[in-house]
């Protein structure tokens, strides 16, 4: 098992350095001069070639690549992520940290939502088989993976804030903030969810230990609880762990909508504003999240699964 | 239990505890808003940034609020701040201030001639940022020869010399010991003033929250606390303002003429629209190949509908504008004949200039295409618009358009190092007009310096402004204004659009909502419920 | 195949509406009332009307016009982008998976790269990086998606690729190529028809989100997602912007997805049950 794990772990470390030369390869690759933009953005009055040879200078950026690299990947060890384009007085790594609380937030109301809605309506579908409430929730699920997340969630914001004047439209004052945003999130993932709980269960369903506890004559509510679900609930878990970082990043969209101040609408108004550094970052963080997480959740899910973990020991 | 009954009861419960979250949302809402009497909730597109007096990298609606200058500047003039008078010397050289006595900063500093000059020298150390001010460039000495008494020294008599002390910035006395060693460039330890508040908490990119300055030395103002909410999004400001999250929007380019127009008759909130403040303005870049010759550049004088945008897009409550300054704009009653909207005009003097029309709709000369691209603000709500519509307009007359919305940052960078074929130009308006927009050409403030590179004649324009600001002679600067202003208007280097004006809207209760002589400021000391 | 193909209402209906949909997009000169980029500043917002069915939007251009011009953007781009993908990512896992070896370790190493970042972000750093332009849009998203279709196709080819008439073909002498392309091909295509359906609908929702972003399509070209960008700017004085644009998408998306799972059902019935 621990083999298992160290394996794991050290398959995963040529992954990381291939994404963080991937994002250090990308903000050399952008079409302006660096030194000049950096100059350009601390409002120096007039630039000459000298002094954009100096910037370039201080700024390191005469020096072999892999040097520059290195250095990189050190200054991102010591969460040093240098400094926004946009506004000169605020390092990468503070906006970033800024903005993280709201997403997460988000991304865990969601998560909680989907979670609470999903596994419910997925067991009854299941149980259900075919009956009018099945029949009904999968033409919702389809219904609901073409409509893209944004138009969702203006019509919610029409209806509910605007209409009748239930919520809040935007930012993130309070809890009742949160009800709308994490609402339309959760509706893109929700179909997914109860999807994979009903396949799951009915195929666990079709299992032999299912037909051995019926002919034993253990009552339905106990096999499909206490077996079923449970062995459902680990594939599921599973699932739900490796989506956290796409649920973090998928939190954009809906971010620019209900202008929740998150990581989202950062990412969005870098882009826009050229902010190299930030972007930069923020898919290197993100991508760093996918790796481990990825990684957590596949030896999580060993472990939890006898199944598995006799494979593999 | 039933099967069904256990679903029909899980539903029921979800539907129960939405509907009651709703409720009791909306009544905590109205409990809120009853309460306020002395505090206001104010909003801006962006965060307050760096207030530095000295600087230009904060929202100068905040700074005002701060900070006081040697004087104010209002519609009849000049009116003391920190200073109670001042005297002029006869040869237009040596400005005299007789500093006004017990002002105090706002962590108890005395403010005194000592302190002006502190901050002056601060300033001056950093000259080369402030190269748009004609007066910097002038500069010989400042003293303070006794606590009460401030003299600024000149090398030639400049006219507009109190309107350039008594803008926001940077003339805005901060206490010396906010200053690092003297200095002010790289910064300073706090945001500390004489104003009429002070910021009290703040969070970045959130709210900020100001507070009645108890040490203020002037009228004490009604609203005691002012929180400003960072709300980037047009229709997000409105909404709030409609639920009562904020009570006040107020602003040039902060809300569009269709909400503008919807409130008009509300009961429930008041929409306030002030005098012209400025011209909306596109400057063509005469660096660029096409743009160099100036019968491309008349042809899309003539093929903008000015009356059409002022209509369509403000529902007439921006006027057209003809001229880059208004006539009501000192020194600019002047004639100039417009460029009317004519598109067979357009047409022909693109036809003379060698474009002819390809089969796809789009003019071509030697194989390139007449296609340009118009950068603007996507911070600003009605560019986009005016930018589509041109966009199409101009496609009418063979003119490719490309639009390109850039947020207020990367849009000023671009402006500035002249990376655009067409954009919206930045205009200051009163009290900066028209001297300081002049000024300001012969540099590269904004755009203006690198769209007029391609001039033949911009040497001369440059040193007719010269002289005009160190001019003495009235009848002089008239003649120097009317020369520089027709020969930019012959050289249909701006394409005048309509006339700005400052927007307010409002809950109904508030009271005191007015315009000052800036439009970047916001008069929160004169308004009440 | 055709046959049980044609058997199955869901996937003939909706295939017709996809094709109907489709050849409204290429007529739209013929059918559209009005030029879509014809602005009338002073009949924005104008309600329904015989001369304008769906009404104006902010500029005065047809609402309807838009919609039917917009066919063009929405399906083509996601179409364009699906051929990218599907290319790419078919010639990576032929190659992977016929080939193996050491090109095989090398494509897959970097189809893992590929597929541990998250899409979404992927796309929107190769736009900051490239500039703001659709064409970058369709360059991230098959940059992005080549990956999970090279993996799909290696598994497929490394299923068949021993097959007992593959090795006969060898054995008679056939060129690999021919190999590939005859006897290959068409034992994918089946899997491959049905990933492309069901994706093409994330394509087209991918293309639409990054639009109403304002990274994607450009005004004033009339993409579904970018007509929905310029509706949430008018949401509280005109909120009736957003629906034509949102529903088109919600059915276009909606046919392809059926589709998608009516050829499943087609293809393979043991998955159907």
């Amino acid at each position: 098992m621990r083999n298992y794990i160290i394996k794991r772990v050290l398959g995963a470390i040529p992954l990381l350095i291939c994404i963080s030369f991937l994002c250090f390869v990308f903000i050399n690759l952008i079409p302006s001069d660096p030194a000049e933009v950096a100059l350009r953005v601390s409002q120096v009055p007039v630039i000459t070639e000298e002094i954009i040879a100096e910037t370039r200078a201080a700024m390191g950026l005469d020096k072999p690549y892999l040097v520059r690299y290195l250095d990189w990947v050190i200054n991102c060890l010591h969460l040093d992520f240098g400094i926004s384009y946009t506004n000169p007085d605020r390092t990468v790594g503070g906006e970033l940290l800024r903005c993280l609380p709201a997403t997460l937030v988000l991304a865990g109301a969601s998560l909680v939502l989907v979670i609470f809605l999903s596994l419910p309506i997925g067991f009854f579908c299941a149980v259900y088989k075919d009956s009018w409430f099945d029949r009904i929730t999968r033409g919702f699920i389809f219904m609901t993976t073409a409509m893209p997340a944004y138009w969702v969630g203006l019509l919610l914001m029409w209806l509910v804030s605007i209409k009748f004047d239930l919520l809040p439209t935007s930012g993130n004052g309070s809890w009742k903030h949160l009800i709308l945003p994490a609402f339309t999130v959760s509706l893109t993932y929700i179909s997914t969810y109860i999807r994979l709980i009903r396949n799951n269960m009915l195929e666990n369903m079709k299992e032999d230990y299912v037909l051995y506890a019926n002919v034993r004559g253990l009552p339905q509510k106990s096999i499909l609880v206490k077996h079923i679900l449970k062995n459902s609930l680990h594939t599921c878990i599973v699932a739900v762990g490796m989506s956290i970082p796409q649920l973090i990043a998928g939190t954009i969209v809906v971010e620019n909508v209900f202008a929740w101040p998150g990581l989202g609408t950062l990412c969005i108004t870098s882009i826009f504003n050229r902010d190299y550094p930030v972007i930069q970052t923020y898919v290197l963080l993100i991508g760093v999240l996918f790796v481990v997480f990825n990684l957590l959740f596949d030896i999580i899910q060993t472990i939890a699964d006898p199944r598995l973990k006799n494979e593999v020991s | 239990m039933n099967k069904k009954s256990f679903i029909a009861l899980g539903l029921m419960a979800a539907m129960s505890l939405t509907i009651l979250t709703g409720c009791g949302g909306s009544s905590n809402d109205s409990k809120a808003s009853t309460a306020k009497k002395e505090d206001l909730v104010f909003v801006n597109y962006r965060d307050i940034r760096n207030l530095n007096p000295h600087l230009y990298a904060g929202e100068m609606y905040a700074q005002e609020m701060l900070y006081d200058g040697l004087v104010n500047i209002t519609a009849d003039g000049y009116e003391g701040a920190l200073a109670e008078s001042w005297t002029i010397s006869d040869d237009g050289k040596v400005y005299t201030f007789k500093i006004r006595k017990g002002v105090k900063f706002s962590n108890g500093e005395i403010c005194d001639a000592n302190a002006i000059l502190a901050n002056f020298n601060a300033i001056i150390e950093n000259k080369a940022r402030h190269t748009w001010l004609e007066m910097m460039n002038l500069l010989v000495s400042v003293s303070a020869p006794d606590a009460d008494t401030f003299v600024i020294e000149l090398s030639k008599p400049y006219y507009p010399m109190l309107t350039e002390l008594g803008v926001t910035r940077p003339f805005a006395m901060i206490a010396p010991s906010a200053m690092k060693n003297g200095s002010t460039k790289d910064g300073v330890n706090g945001y500390i003033g004489t104003g009429a508040y002070v910021l009290s908490k703040f969070e970045t990119d959130k709210y900020a929250i100001f507070e009645a300055n108890p040490n203020y030395w002037g009228k004490k103002p009604e609203i005691k606390t002012i929180t400003v909410k960072v709300i980037p999004d047009n229709q997000t400001r409105i909404l709030a303002l409609e639920k009562g999250e904020i009570d006040l929007i107020f602003g040039k380019n902060m809300i569009d003429a269709d909400a503008v127009n919807k409130y008009a008759d509300n009961k429930k909130f008041k929409v306030a629209l002030s005098e012209p403040t400025s011209t909306r303005q596109i400057v063509l870049n005469t660096n660029n190949g096409i743009l160099v010759d100036d019968n491309v550049r008349k042809a899309l004088q003539h093929a903008t509908n000015k009356e059409a945008i002022s209509q369509g897009i403000f529902y007439g409550i921006e006027k057209p504008a003809d001229t880059l300054f208004a006539k009501t704009v000192p020194y600019c009653n002047i004639d100039l004949k417009p460029y009317n909207f004519d598109v067979a005009v357009a047409g022909n003097l693109l036809d003379t200039a060698g474009w002819t029309k390809a089969a796809d709709g789009t003019r071509e000369k030697n194989g390139q295409k007449l296609a340009l691209n118009l950068l603007y603000n996507s911070d600003s709500v009605t560019e986009k618009s005016i930018s589509e519509y041109l966009q199409s307009e101009y496609a009418k007359i063979g003119v490719n358009l490309k639009i390109e919305g850039q947020e207020e940052q990367s849009y000023r960078d671009n402006m500035k190092t002249g990376n655009f074929d067409m954009v919206f130009n930045i205009c200051w308006g009163m009290p900066y007009d028209p001297q300081s927009s002049l000024s300001a050409m012969r540099a590269p403030v904004y755009g203006d310096y690198a769209a007029q590179l391609g001039l033949h004649d911009k040497k001369e324009i440059d040193e007719a402004i010269t002289s005009i600001l160190t001019s003495t002679n009235e009848e002089e600067r008239q003649k120097l204004y009317a020369f520089v202003l027709t020969r930019l208007h012959d050289d249909a280097v701006y394409i005048p659009i309509t006339y700005e004006c400052n927007k307010a809207l409002y809950r109904a209760d508030l009271q005191g909502v007015g315009f000052t002589q800036s439009q970047y400021e916001v008069p929160f000391t004169d308004m009440h419920f | 195949m055709l046959k049980k193909f044609l058997e199955n209402k869901m996937a003939v209906a909706m295939t017709g509406l996809v094709f109907i949909i489709a050849l409204i997009g290429l007529f739209a000169p013929v059918l559209a009332p009005h030029d879509p980029y014809a602005t009338n500043i002073m009949n924005k917002f104008a309600k329904f009307s015989m001369d304008y069915p769906l009404g104006t939007d902010h500029l005065g251009r047809c609402v309807l016009s838009r919609m039917i011009y917009g066919i063009r953007p929405t399906l083509g781009l996601a179409t364009l982008t699906m051929f990218g993908t599907i290319g790419l990512g078919a010639f990576m896992g032929f190659m992977a998976g016929y080939f193996r070896g050491w090109i095989d370790e090398i494509i897959m190493r970097v189809v893992d790269v590929m597929l541990s970042f998250p899409s979404q972000i992927m796309v929107f750093a190769v736009v900051a990086l490239l500039g703001i332009d659709v064409r970058n849009v369709i360059l991230a998203n098959v940059f992005i998606k080549w990956a999970w279709y090279a993996r799909m196709i290696r598994a497929g080819v490394l299923k068949y690729r021993d097959k007992n008439y593959i090795q006969f073909s060898r054995c008679v002498g056939n060129k690999e190529s021919f190999i590939l392309l005859r006897h290959l091909l068409p034992s994918i295509s089946s899997e491959l028809a049905v990933l492309a359906s069901l994706d093409i609908g994330w394509a087209i929702i991918n293309i639409s989100t990054l639009s109403f972003l304002g990274l994607g399509v450009q005004a004033p070209v009339p993409e579904w997602g970018a007509m929905l960008n310029e509706a949430k700017n008018v949401l509280t004085t005109n909120p009736v912007q957003m629906i034509a644009p949102g529903i088109a998408i919600v059915v276009l998306v909606t046919a392809f997805n059926l589709l998608g799972d009516a050829l499943r059902d087609v293809l393979d019935p043991k998955e159907a049950s």
